[in-house]
């Protein structure tokens, strides 16, 4: 389990995060939402102690976070994460180099599933196929938790698909996964617990299925909702 | 092990550069061996076959030629310049690199499972590997430089000079390559405090940015007259900086550049471990 | 292994390049020649006290020296700290109070003419402040008891400091719980004297200063110019009869052209007594030729020996400075030296002998040794300093002997 108990944060007189709290399960898509600026990314760094809180501590199942947590929870983040030069090979041979937790058969299957090509360079790829590979580089890791940081922002309707596949496979079942995103349409069906994010605090935080369960709304409702007011 | 790791993937990062930098280092000074020997035999042949000058008048005017005098050429001083200019640029680029630019580098650094001084500590091993080499390097030409120039003249016009002797009339050589192997390990100990500090002050920056800027110069600045402290207290006090006796002022120097590259691997990291950000 | 390769490269050179470098380094012989003392006459045993300083000069490459008749060592072969003590150019008797008393040492220049010591005590006398703020107000003395260790440290105010542009102390002595100060004063104003020299006397138990004397004024006539000097040498730290200035006189004059060049006209030795303050001046005699490079004069008791050339080699004369006279008979005299040019020549006395060391240009013996008894006024050493071996084939080599030292 993850938790993130009243984390704190600011960029110079900006409170970016005014006390966050929230936690993510093994077993379970937790999904942050909250438009553009309001902290989602900012909370996933922070988990990954990428900077510094002001304020409030994080634990993954139990602990604070030291350097065997990086072979327990994998980040994939928006970015180009490996150096441009690389092909996807070498990247694929630098993980494998550091993690004691690198799978490489998975690695070798999500490849084949992506149809990435091992000998292309990273800075020859497309949007669609940085994402995946970034998406590779992260699922290879026989990691815990998965953080995802919007996987889906800016990338052909095709990968967007192709991404998707993977959430409701055998390449996540059994982990806890965190994805941020703004704009929920395409996997409103995938997630389990939805923590909606505004101004830096927590508006709402919810367990999809209940919520369907006992109100019969979905997910866009709710933020439709919060959002408007 | 991780850091060894970390080493080999610098070094493999910087290594194009690097054999670039080599290569203009050994093709420039054998080059320039050669021309400026050719000149002067030329100038050897003018004055005494076509002028007839004695040799002794000729030697009287013009000097033998010897290694020494071409290490103060433009053929030496320009492309170890040039390398000290690349390696002292590179001292921030090891960092800000894995920062700027399309790729963000510095996530995956940061995220490895390993204690995130290594990363502190393989950069400096990279910088300091790097500089060695080049010493080498500069230690190995030497004497093949030597032996183009026995060849080219002959023994009557030349000056035969020692690796040693060729390093001490260089004038600047005898920096980098004291003819003490303790010297050595003094110039090379104060350089190496000099990184730590710097790369203290860049995490400095890294961590907190314009804020982090200002106290790295801080630290910076702070370092330097801790160092300098000795020197700077009894001219203050005015009882004149000869107080000391050499060798109280060695040891008092030596054990405030060990407390000044604790104290900075000391902050180092706790800011990369604590403070950083991406 | 194989994908480290480059780093295992890089290591590699490095460690085998600069290892081998100063392996090699750390076990080559100098290639420099041993220098020892050959004599023709007297006993190895009297120079074994003798060092001699300079400068081994081969090529363009050059470093330090230091000859004794045991060992010939050159300033690459001395220990790193041994190299920061510049333990080759400081005198002997600074080098035994620095090993003795540390503390009282510590900061003090380390020249031997602002200290004096006795049986009791050490006294260091110097003028107070630095040498870039041209302020001159106070002496300061200290004082160290050597029994108890006990240090006193006062100042005295200089008088008529602000005549002076610039005082500095050229000798201290310490006789019955007085320090006597000889002193160099520029005037501010040099109208037509330029510098006079000083006797102070500061009581040690009143703390002030009991005595201050214009021993003598240099005035100069127009178109003259003149420059006043310390000139004896060697060990000054323990009591002197005399404290000796040389004053060289310059006529200016023009050349055919226009252009202003200096000739020097007269020459005088002002000796200064430094129990009674009385002065006695010898005038030089032109004819007297006289190397002014430091170290021509040295003083023994109440005499002051000087070398002068006579054709066939040199004579050693002795002035006696209590009957302010010339001793017209030379006490010895000194055969010439293989023909060759005489580079410099530096007399020192000590303990009752007068040591001599005349630098020539010759590759097979580069100086002259002599020691002379002055008691029995002859000479008891005569010999030559000769380079052992000499490896280096191509150019030859120079010697330049910068100074000597005669260790008590």
């Amino acid at each position: 389990m993850i938790e993130v108990r009243d984390i704190k944060k600011k960029f110079g007189r900006k409170k970016v995060l005014n006390g966050v709290s929230f936690t993510a399960n093994k077993g379970e898509i937790t999904c942050l939402i909250g438009i553009n600026g309001a902290g989602k990314t900012t909370i996933l760094n922070a988990i990954m102690a990428l900077t510094p809180i002001s304020g409030g501590e994080i634990l993954i199942n139990g602990e604070k976070l030291h350097k065997e947590t990086y072979e327990r929870v994998a980040f994939i983040p928006d970015a180009i994460t490996m150096l441009p030069q690389m092909t996807i090979a070498e990247a694929m041979e630098f993980m494998k180099d550091f993690y004691k937790k690198w799978n490489q058969k998975r690695a070798d299957e999500l490849l084949s599933f992506f149809r990435l090509k091992p000998e292309e360079r990273i800075s020859s790829l497309s949007k669609g196929n940085t994402a995946k590979m970034n998406l590779l580089l992260g699922l290879a890791l026989d990691v815990e938790f998965l953080l995802m940081d919007e996987p889906f922002s800016g990338i052909d309707i095709f990968s967007r698909e192709q991404i998707a596949e993977v959430f409701t496979s055998h390449l996540i079942e059994g982990r806890g996964v965190i994805i941020t995103t703004h704009e929920i349409n395409d996997i409103e069906h995938l997630i389990d617990k939805v923590v909606l994010l505004d101004d830096g605090i927590v508006i709402k935080d919810f367990h999809t299925e209940e919520l369907r369960a006992q109100e019969g709304k979905s997910v866009v409702d709710v933020m439709r909702e919060v959002y408007r007011q | 092990m991780n850091y060894l790791k970390l080493v080999n993937f610098e070094v493999n990062r910087f290594i194009k550069i690097y054999i670039v930098l080599l290569g203009i280092t050994m093709v420039s000074q054998i080059a320039g061996v050669i021309v400026k020997a050719n000149q002067y035999v030329g100038d050897v042949n003018q004055a005494i076959y076509e002028e007839l000058t004695p040799k002794a008048e000729f030697l009287e005017m013009y000097g033998q030629i010897s290694m020494g005098m071409l290490t103060r050429s433009m053929w030496f001083t320009g492309p170890i310049a040039l390398c000290i200019a690349a390696l002292l640029f590179y001292l921030f680029l090891i960092w800000y690199r894995d920062w700027f630019g399309k790729n963000t580098f510095i996530y995956r650094l940061l995220m490895l499972p390993t204690a995130r001084l290594n990363l502190f500590w393989s950069k400096i091993t990279t910088i300091f590997l790097m500089v060695l080499g080049l010493v080498a390097v500069q230690l190995l030409l030497l004497p093949l430089e030597n032996l183009f120039l026995r060849m080219i003249v002959s023994k009557d016009f030349r000056t035969e000079l020692s690796i040693i002797q060729i390093i001490e009339q260089s004038g600047y050589m005898s920096v980098f390559i004291p003819t003490q192997l303790l010297e050595f390990f003094i110039n090379y100990g104060i350089g190496f405090m000099v990184v730590v500090v710097l790369f203290t002050a860049i995490l400095f920056e890294r961590s907190f940015r314009f804020k982090g800027m200002f106290l790295g110069i801080v630290y910076g600045v702070s370092c330097t007259l801790l160092f300098l402290s000795p020197i700077l207290i009894t001219e203050l006090i005015g009882v004149g900086a000869n107080y000391f006796y050499p060798n109280e002022l060695f040891l008092i120097e030596l054990a405030l550049g060990l407390i000044i590259v604790a104290a900075s691997i000391y902050v180092s990291h706790f800011l990369i471990k604590r403070k950083i950000t991406v | 292994m194989g994908k480290y390769w480059k780093l295992l490269t890089i290591s590699v050179v490095i460690v085998i390049s600069v290892g081998t470098f100063y392996i090699t380094t750390a076990i080559a012989e100098n290639s420099y020649p041993d220098f020892k003392f050959k004599l023709e006459k007297g006993d190895i045993k009297d120079i074994q006290n003798l060092k001699l300083v300079g400068d081994y000069i081969h090529g363009m490459n050059g470093e330090g020296v230091a000859i004794t008749s045991n060992d010939t060592v050159y300033s690459s072969e001395l220990s790193y700290f041994s190299q920061l003590n510049n333990s080759f150019y400081t005198e002997p008797a600074i080098q035994q109070l620095q090993k003795d008393y540390r503390g009282f040492m510590r900061g003090k220049t380390w020249h031997t003419a602002t200290i004096s010591q006795d049986e009791e005590q050490v006294v260091y006398a110097n003028v107070k402040g630095n040498d870039f703020t041209n302020k001159v107000k106070e002496f300061e003395i200290e004082l160290l008891n050597k029994k108890t260790n006990n240090k006193t440290i006062f100042t005295v105010d200089i008088p008529h400091h602000e005549k002076y542009n610039y005082v500095n102390v050229e000798n201290v002595n310490l006789i019955d719980g007085k320090v006597k100060l000889v002193t160099l004063n520029y005037l501010r104003n040099q109208d037509q004297t330029q510098e006079e020299i000083h006797l102070f006397q500061i009581d040690l138990k009143k703390q002030k200063v009991i005595e201050n004397k214009v021993i003598y004024s240099n005035t100069v006539q127009k178109q003259q110019n003149s420059s006043l000097y310390r000139v004896e040498s060697g060990n000054t730290t323990s009591f002197n009869h005399y404290t000796v200035f040389m004053k060289d006189t310059f006529k200016e004059m023009k050349d055919e052209y226009g252009n202003y060049y200096e000739e020097i006209g007269e020459s005088e030795l002002i000796a200064v007594n430094m129990q009674t303050g009385k002065v006695a001046t010898l005038p030089i005699p032109p004819e007297l030729d006289l190397m002014r490079d430091g170290s021509t004069f040295a003083v023994s008791g109440s005499k002051l020996y000087f070398l002068q050339a006579d054709g066939k080699g040199y004579e050693v004369l002795e002035y006696d400075l209590e009957k302010a006279a010339l001793n017209k008979k030379p006490i010895t005299q000194l055969p010439q030296s293989d023909s060759a040019p005489v580079m410099r020549r530096q007399v020192k006395a000590e303990n009752n002998k007068l040591y001599i060391v005349i630098q020539v240009q010759s590759q097979k013996a580069p100086a002259d040794v002599y020691v002379i008894d002055l008691k029995k006024q002859q000479t008891i050493v005569e010999g030559k300093l000769v380079p052992e071996k000499i490896t280096n084939d191509a150019g030859g080599y120079e010697l330049y002997i910068n100074d000597f030292y005669v260790n008590e």
